[in-house]
C-alpha cells in the first residue's frame, strides 16, 4: 500500500478499478476515519499480486504487477460495450479484469478464484459495488447446469498449473456458450522448432520452484480445438521470465463451435 | 534388434520387471484384463489382484492399499499425470510401479510431449525424460528403464516400461492445488492461479473430491 500525490494517480484512473468506474460506488473519496481503516484491511490482505487498485483520493494498492497494462492487452480485443454479456473470469485472483469486464457494460460477472486472493477481491468489491459476484470456487465445481453458460470467458495462467489441462479445457467448452468467446492466456514455448510440443518442467528443474506444462502455440492451438473451439488469431505476446526454457506468454482467441 | 509383440499381448507385464514373489501382496493391474497378467501375478504369492481401467474414476480399492501396480499401458490422453496421482494414492508406501507407456523416439524431443491428431483424440506422446518426469512428479522415484529388448512393442510405435517406487512425498502437482501461480508465466505478467479446490491442499481431499467411492 503507498500513497501518491493525486496527480500521479490521475494517469491510471482511466484504467485502473476505482469507485468512479461503479455508479453504486458510495464515495469516491474515503473519510479520513474510515482511510486509516482501509489501510490497515488492504495491508492485512496483502501481499497484492495484482493492481493497482484505487481507492479513493490518492489512496491506492499497489500490486506486484502492472494489471492495468495486462487489461490494455485485453480490452483491445474487446468490443467497446460487453452489451450486458454474461462473462466469466475464471482464477480472477483480487479480480482486476473481473471489475473491468463490469465496467464495460457486462451484465453478469462471475469472478472465480480459490485461494486467498478472493478476500482481496471481496474487500475491493465492498469498496466499490461493482456487482460482480465472486466466488471462491475451483473450475472443477463449475456447472453450465448451475452457473449458465457465458458469452465471454477468460482464463489467463491457470493451464500450465493444472494436472488436468484436457479436463480444464473441456469444462471451458462447457462453461462458453456456442458462439462465445474464450480468451485463454499461457505461457508457449519460444522456439517455433518445437511449436507441435508440449514441454512438461518439474519441480526443481532449472531452479524453478513450482512445476509447469508450457505448450508451444501449435500444441495450445490443437489442445483447444479438440476440446470444440475454433482458435483464431493470438494476441498479446511478451517474453516469458528468464531462464534456460525459452517462453513467450500470450493469448489465444478461440470461439465456441455452435455444433 | 527391437522385438515385436503382438497387438493382443498389449499391455502384458514383461517378466524383467516383476519381483521374484509378490506373497502376501494386493495387486492392481491397469489396462491389461484377459492378458493372463491375473494368472501370472497369482503365481508369484499376490493376495489379491483387482483389475481397473484408466482413468479410474472409480476408485478400486482403499488409499495405500496395493504394493503392487501395473499400467501396461499409460493413455496418451493428456490426462497422465492425473491418473500417476491417482496411481500414488492407491499404493502403499513404497509399493512398486511398473510402468509402460509409447514414448517419443527423437532424443531431441525427450524433454517434450508431443501434441498430435490421433484415431481416438488428441494424442500427448512423451519422450523418454518428459515421461521420467511426469512419473516422479506424481510422488514415484523412477529406479530403472527396462531394457529394449525384454519389452518388446506392441506395435510400430516405440515403447518403453520403467520401473518406480512410490515415495513418501505426496506428488508435487497436488500439493500446489490451490497455490498462485508464478505471475510472470501468465499473459502480459497478468496473475492468476490453478483451479484447485479450495481448501484441497491435501492429496487425499484432492482425491476424494475426484473420485467418487
Amino acid at each position: 500500500m503507498s500513497r501518491h500525490r493525486a496527480h500521479a494517480a490521475a494517469g491510471l484512473r482511466r484504467s485502473c478499478p476505482s469507485p468512479e468506474l461503479f455508479a453504486s460506488a458510495p464515495a469516491a473519496r474515503p473519510r479520513s476515519e474510515c482511510r486509516e481503516q482501509l489501510e490497515q484491511s488492504a495491508a492485512r490482505l496483502g501481499p497484492w499480486a495484482q493492481g493497482p487498485f484505487l481507492l479513493g483520493d490518492d489512496l491506492r494498492i499497489e500490486g506486484q504487477r502492472r494489471s492495468d497494462l495486462s487489461w490494455e492487452t485485453i480490452a483491445a480485443e474487446l468490443p467497446p460495450g460487453l452489451g450486458g454479456a454474461r462473462v466469466l473470469d475464471l482464477g480472477c485472483n483480487a479480480g482486476y479484469n473481473s471489475f473491468m469486464f463490469a465496467s464495460r457494460g457486462a451484465g453478469y460477472v462471475l469472478g472465480c478464484e480459490p485461494s486467498r486472493f478472493i478476500e482481496q477481491a471481496r474487500f475491493l468489491e465492498g469498496i466499490y459495488g461493482s456487482g460482480v459476484d465472486f466466488q471462491a470456487t475451483a473450475w472443477q465445481q463449475l456447472e453450465p447446469q448451475i452457473q449458465g453458460r457465458f458469452d465471454l470467458v477468460h482464463c489467463a495462467g491457470m493451464l500450465h498449473r493444472e494436472p488436468d489441462p484436457v479436463g480444464l479445457m473441456d469444462r471451458l467448452h462447457e462453461l462458453t456458450a456456442p458462439g462465445g468467446t474464450l480468451l485463454l492466456g499461457s505461457m508457449m514455448l519460444a522456439d517455433p522448432a518445437m511449436a507441435e510440443h508440449v514441454r512438461f518442467v518439474p519441480l526443481g528443474y532449472d531452479g524453478d520452484s513450482e512445476w509447469r506444462w508450457v505448450p508451444g502455440a501449435l500444441a495450445l492451438s490443437a489442445i483447444a480445438e479438440a476440446a470444440g473451439f475454433e482458435v483464431g488469431a493470438r494476441f498479446g505476446e511478451a517474453p516469458g521470465p528468464p531462464g534456460e526454457l525459452e517462453t513467450v506468454s500470450g493469448y489465444l482467441r478461440a470461439t465456441r463451435r455452435k455444433t | 534388434m527391437r522385438q515385436t509383440r503382438p497387438a493382443s499381448t498389449h499391455g502384458t507385464a514383461p517378466s524383467a520387471g516383476l519381483p521374484a514373489s509378490l506373497a502376501g501382496t494386493r495387486v492392481l493391474d491397469l489396462g491389461s484384463s484377459g492378458s493372463g497378467d491375473r494368472r501370472r501375478f497369482e503365481d508369484l504369492g499376490a493376495e489379491e489382484v483387482v483389475e481397473g481401467t484408466p482413468p479410474l474414476d472409480r476408485r478400486p480399492g482403499p488409499p495405500r492399499s496395493f504394493g503392487f501396480v501395473h499400467c501396461g499401458a499409460l493413455p496418451v490422453d493428456g490426462r497422465q499425470l492425473l491418473l500417476l496421482s491417482r496411481l500414488w494414492h492407491l499404493a502403499a508406501p513404497g509399493a512398486s510401479l511398473l510402468l509402460g507407456s509409447r514414448v517419443l523416439d527423437a532424443a531431441e524431443a525427450s524433454r517434450y510431449l508431443s501434441v498430435r491428431a490421433g484415431p481416438a483424440g488428441l494424442e500427448w506422446i512423451p519422450g523418454r525424460l518428459a515421461l521420467r518426469w511426469l512419473v516422479e512428479s506424481s510422488g514415484f522415484d523412477v529406479l530403472r528403464w527396462l531394457p529394449e529388448e525384454a519389452v518388446g512393442r506392441p506395435s510400430t510405435e516405440p515403447f518403453a516400461y520403467l520401473a518406480a517406487r512410490r515415495s513418501e512425498r505426496s506428488p508435487a502437482l497436488l500439493e500446489q492445488v490451490g497455490a498462485p501461480v508464478d505471475e510472470a508465466a501468465s499473459p502480459a505478467g497478468e496473475a492468476s492461479t490453478n483451479g484447485g479446490a479450495p481448501g484441497s491442499s491435501r492429496p487425499d481431499d484432492a482425491y476424494a473430491q475426484r473420485v467418487p467411492d
